[in-house]
């Protein structure tokens, strides 16, 4: 599969998902678990801009290690403070 | 068109991954102090989260990953050495980031019409100032576009301009990639 064709997919699979999580978000679909599939959801989706759209996945492995990271410990603790009580 | 750059794996990766890092690790430390000052302030937080428009936050993700990927394309054109396809994405991807500003002045102008301003509360104060801090890095890039779309006008997109390109297109894929985390904190944590 091309890159360009990869892209595109990965761009459909991010619209999909901003769809799905704003309506579980509006809805509270999944109870009080909702605010962790939400973020859940935009891990996932940082993901895909990482290694499609800027394709850390020809870049150096240490780059990719940054980034992803990154993505688990914002994403986490977001989802971690959320939970905490105060 | 056989481009100037060899493939990507083979190249160092460009100087411009360094400032993203040091930037997303700026506004992770902003996330942290949001999510800490939220934990003291639950109902506060929540109850100002939802005057937010969630469709806009929700309509902006949109704008962006759309023009981010559309600036993936640019990318690839000037990979082939395709000059009007690379300027052809570029200003598709201008256009439809223009709507974020757009959407982005339409919800500032609303909170301010309702008398909502970062001194309103502690919410509010992380919500304009973690969203205007995105939209000076969305104008930087924005900019950024521009500048590359009157360059590739002039100069060949597989010599040395395709590095700026490169370098252009993964700053706007953070912008992106901020705003990915930045919605859901801010519009639908309190849902």
């Amino acid at each position: 599969m091309s890159a360009q064709r990869v892209a595109g997919l990965a761009w459909v699979a991010l619209v999909a998902a901003t769809l799905g999580s704003w309506w579980l978000a509006e809805h509270h679909g999944a109870g009080v678990w909702t605010v962790s599939l939400v973020m859940s959801v935009a891990a996932f989706k940082v993901r895909l801009v990482l290694l499609h759209f800027m394709e850390l996945n020809s870049a150096p492995r240490a780059w990719r290690l940054a980034f992803g990271a990154w993505t688990l410990a914002s994403v986490g603790l977001i989802v971690a403070l959320w939970w905490a009580p105060a | 068109m056989t481009p100037a750059h060899p493939a990507a794996a083979s190249r160092a990766a460009p100087a411009i991954l360094t400032f993203i890092v040091a930037d997303l690790m700026i506004f992770g430390v902003l996330f942290a102090f949001f999510m800490v000052g939220r934990q003291a302030q639950v109902a506060l937080y929540d109850r100002s989260s939802a005057q937010l428009n969630a469709g806009f936050g929700m309509l902006n993700t949109l704008i962006l990953v759309t023009s981010s990927w559309l600036v993936m394309r640019a990318v690839h054109a000037a990979q082939r050495g395709a000059r009007r396809a690379v300027r052809a994405h570029l200003m598709g991807a201008m256009s439809v980031g223009a709507a974020f500003a757009v959407i982005k002045v339409i919800e500032y102008r609303d909170k301010i019409a309702h008398g909502i301003t970062l001194l309103t509360n502690e919410f509010f104060m992380f919500y304009f100032v973690l969203t205007g801090v995105h939209f000076l890095h969305f104008v930087a890039g924005m900019g950024a576009l521009a500048a590359l779309w009157f360059k590739v006008g002039h100069e060949a997109v597989d010599g040395p301009l395709f590095g700026w390109i490169e370098s252009g297109g993964l700053y706007w894929h953070m912008v992106d990639l901020l705003w990915i985390v930045l919605f859901p904190m801010l519009y639908l944590l309190g849902l």
